[in-house]
C-alpha cells in the first residue's frame, strides 16, 4: 500500500476534543531495555500529531531518559523533575516543543540521583496530573524492569502496550512484566491484610504457597475468600495488555505474537490483545545514529509502515474504551 | 478462562466447538508449533514438566477430535450440544459474511482481531447450537508470512463500519467464534473437580427448547434476553454459577434486572462478561449494553 494511502487511511476523530479535558493515555512498556520502546513512543507520537490531535510524550524512564534524543532534540532544560521538586507549579509547565507540530515532550528527570526511586506520594501526584494534561493524547515511555514505579505508570494508562523482541531474554522479561503488572493491580484493589501478604509472596518466584501463575494465585485467594476469588477472576478478564512484537526478521518471528498470546492465556489466564509486529529494519539504527526521526525522513521504510498500522489500531481501541479506563484512579 | 490442566479438548486446541475437521487439523498443527519444546514463546513460561503435560493433552485432544466418531462421543459425554457439523464439506463454496473476510481460523483471526470492529462485525448472531453452519473454505494453513500482510488489510479502517456490522449480524459470522474460542465452548467442569460429589450431572439436554431469540446489531441485552438465550441453549443458571463461580444470587438479580443488591458496577461488568462468554455472546457488547440499560434505569 502506498504510504500516502496509509497515512490518510485513518484519522482520529474520536480523539478530537469533545469537551472533555481528560486526555487518552497510552504507555509503552515491556520489562527489558533496548528493545525499541522509546523509538516506538517517539514515532507513534508523530503519527498521532500528524493526524491533527494534540499529543504530549512523557519520558517516564526516570533513571535513563532519552526520548528527546530519538526526536533529534538536545536535552531540554526543563523536565519532569522540575515538577516533582516543585520548581514549577503545573506539569504542563514542563512541556517543551518537539519541533513537530502538535507534539510536546515532557523530558524525564535527569538531574537528580535516585529519580528512579521517586517517593510514593510524589509519584501519585505526577500520575494524577498526567491524567489532567491539557491535550488529547499522552504517550508514556516506560523504563525497563518491573519496579513498582514502572508498573504504576503502566497501570495508570488507558492502554498499556507490552513490547518484546524475538529473544528468550525479552520473552522472559515480558511474561514477568505482565504478571507483575497484574499482581500490582490486584494490590492496588486489595485491603485485606492476609491477601496483601499473599500477593507479596506471590511476587517471589519461589514462594511457599507454590503460586507460580495468576491462576494459582486466584485459586489460593478463592479458598481464603470465595468472594475475592470472584473479584479477581473478573479483574483478570478485564486486564488486557496490548502486545507488540518488534524486530521481526523471519516468518517464525511473525507468528510469535500469536504464540505468546496463546501461551499467556493458557498459563496465566491473561488474554493479551495482539496489536501487530514491526519488521526489523536496518534503517532504524542508522536513523538513531543520525539522530533523525525515521518516520519523518523515511516514511516508506518498513518500520514507518508498521508504526502507522499500529497507530491505526490503537486509535480504534481508544474509540471503543470508556475513558478513563486506567487501573489506578 | 481456565488453566490448561482443566481445559476441554476444544480449548486446548484453541478452536471452536463447531470447528470443521480441517480447522481441527490446522489448530493442532498450530498448537504443536506453539508448544514445541524449542518454541521461544513457551520456553520462557512453562516448566519442562508442565510443557510435557500440555503437549500430551494436546495430543489427546487431537486424537479424540480428529476422529468424527470419538468426537461425537466426547461432545456427548461433555454435555456439549451435539453439533450439526461436520457434515458440510470444507470444500463447499464459502458463504461470504458481509465484511467478506475469509473465514478465519484462530491464526487468521488473530490477524483480524485488530479492532473492536472485528467484534462488532462478527455480531452476535446465531447460536452455533442450532445453526447449520456451512463452513467457508478459507482455512488453508496460515502462511507464515500471512499475519503481516493481513495486518495491513485490517488496519485500514472500514469505510462503512455500521453497514458492515448490520450485514454481518444477519449473515453467518464465524469470525466471532474463532476469535474467542472459549466463547462458544460451553465451559465444563474440570473432570477431576473433587468438591462436587453431588452425583451425575443432569441428563444432557431436555428434548424441548425455547427458540433462540433473534439477535441483531441493535439488540439490547436485557436481563430477560440473557435468560432467554440461556434457556434456548439449555443451560441452567446453576450451571453458570457452578462454572463461573459467580454467586447464583447475583446471576438471578442480573437476569431479573433487580439492581438493588448488585455489587459495584466493575464487578457486575465482570460477571456480565463471564456470562456472555459462557453463552457464546460478545462479552464487551453484552456488558456495555446491559450496563447502559442499568444506568438509564437509575435515572429518574
Amino acid at each position: 500500500m502506498p504510504m500516502a494511502e496509509l497515512q490518510t487511511a485513518f484519522d482520529f476523530p474520536e480523539l478530537h476534543r469533545k469537551g472533555s479535558r481528560q486526555p487518552a493515555v497510552i504507555c509503552v512498556g515491556g520489562g527489558k531495555g533496548g528493545i525499541g520502546k522509546t523509538l516506538l513512543t517517539a514515532n507513534l507520537g508523530i503519527c498521532f500529531a500528524r493526524s491533527g490531535i494534540k499529543v504530549v510524550l512523557l519520558d517516564a524512564d526516570l533513571g535513563g531518559s532519552n526520548l528527546h534524543t530519538t526526536l533529534g532534540m538536545d536535552l531540554p532544560d526543563i523536565s519532569l523533575s522540575d515538577f516533582v521538586q516543585r520548581r514549577v507549579e503545573r506539569l504542563e509547565d514542563t512541556i517543551v516543543d518537539s519541533g513537530v507540530e502538535g507534539l510536546g515532550l515532557i523530558s524525564g528527570a535527569q538531574d537528580f540521583l535516585g529519580s528512579a526511586n521517586i517517593k510514593y506520594t510524589q509519584k501519585m501526584r505526577v500520575l494524577k496530573r498526567i491524567l489532567k494534561i491539557d491535550c488529547d493524547l499522552v504517550i508514556m515511555d516506560l523504563g525497563s524492569g518491573t519496579s513498582f514505579n514502572v508498573l504504576d505508570f503502566f497501570l495508570v494508562a488507558d492502554l498499556g502496550l507490552v513490547m518484546l523482541v524475538p529473544e528468550p531474554t525479552s520473552l522472559e522479561n515480558s511474561y514477568r512484566f505482565i504478571k507483575s503488572a497484574f499482581y500490582r493491580l490486584l494490590k492496588h484493589r486489595e485491603t485485606s491484610r492476609p491477601i496483601l501478604k499473599l500477593l507479596d509472596d506471590a511476587m517471589e518466584s519461589c514462594n511457599e504457597m507454590g503460586i507460580r501463575t495468576p491462576y494459582d494465585l486466584i485459586r489460593v485467594v478463592a479458598r481464603l475468600d470465595p468472594e475475592r476469588g470472584d473479584v479477581y477472576r473478573s479483574l483478570m478478564l478485564e486486564f488486557r495488555p496490548l502486545l507488540v512484537v518488534n524486530q521481526v526478521r523471519t516468518p517464525e518471528d511473525a507468528e510469535l505474537g500469536m504464540a505468546v498470546r496463546t501461551a499467556c492465556r493458557k498459563y496465566f489466564g491473561i488474554d493479551l490483545d495482539y496489536l501487530g509486529s514491526i519488521d526489523f529494519d536496518d534503517s532504524v539504527w542508522q536513523a538513531v545514529r543520525r539522530r533523525s526521526v525515521l518516520l519523518e525522513h523515511d516514511p516508506e521504510s518498513a518500520f514507518s509502515r508498521s508504526v502507522w498500522k499500529i497507530a491505526g489500531t490503537i486509535a480504534r481501541r481508544l474509540r471503543h474504551i470508556e475513558r478513563p479506563s486506567g487501573w489506578l484512579f | 478462562m481456565r488453566d490448561f490442566r482443566e481445559q476441554n479438548f476444544y480449548e486446548l486446541l484453541d478452536c471452536r466447538v463447531h470447528a470443521t475437521q480441517q480447522e481441527i487439523e490446522n489448530a493442532y498443527k498450530r498448537a504443536r508449533r506453539f508448544f514445541s519444546p524449542d518454541s521461544v514463546a513457551t520456553y520462557a513460561l512453562f516448566q519442562a514438566d508442565e510443557l510435557k503435560l500440555l503437549r500430551q493433552r494436546i495430543e489427546e485432544a487431537y486424537q479424540a477430535l480428529s476422529d468424527p466418531r470419538r468426537r461425537r462421543q466426547y461432545d456427548q459425554e461433555m454435555g456439549m450440544t451435539p453439533g450439526p457439523l461436520p457434515s458440510s464439506p470444507p470444500s463447499q463454496p464459502p458463504v461470504e459474511p458481509a465484511g467478506s473476510q475469509p473465514a478465519p481460523d484462530l491464526a487468521e483471526a488473530a490477524v483480524q482481531d485488530v479492532g473492536p470492529e472485528a467484534e462488532e462485525e462478527a455480531a452476535i448472531e446465531a447460536p452455533p447450537v442450532v445453526e447449520p453452519v456451512s463452513q467457508p473454505a478459507g482455512d488453508e494453513p496460515a502462511e507464515p508470512g500471512a499475519p503481516v500482510e493481513g495486518d495491513i488489510e485490517t488496519s485500514s479502517p472500514d469505510p462503512h463500519p455500521e453497514a458492515a456490522s448490520e450485514a454481518a449480524a444477519s449473515a453467518p459470522a464465524p469470525a466471532e467464534e474463532a476469535e474467542q474460542p472459549e466463547a462458544v465452548a460451553p465451559e465444563l467442569d474440570a473432570p477431576e473437580a473433587p468438591e462436587e460429589p453431588a452425583g451425575p450431572s443432569p441428563a444432557p439436554e431436555p428434548p424441548e427448547r425455547a427458540p433462540m431469540p433473534e439477535i441483531t446489531a441493535e439488540t439490547e441485552f436485557s436481563g430477560a434476553l440473557l435468560a432467554e438465550i440461556r434457556e434456548a441453549r439449555g443451560i441452567s443458571i446453576e450451571r453458570i454459577a457452578d462454572v463461573t463461580k459467580i454467586n447464583i444470587y447475583y446471576l438471578r438479580l442480573i437476569e431479573a434486572e433487580d439492581y438493588s443488591d448488585l455489587p459495584a458496577e466493575v464487578y457486575v461488568r465482570g460477571y456480565l462478561k463471564q456470562v456472555a462468554q459462557f453463552l457464546g455472546l460478545d462479552p464487551a457488547r453484552v456488558a456495555a449494553s446491559y450496563l447502559e440499560r442499568k444506568r438509564a434505569a437509575g435515572k429518574p
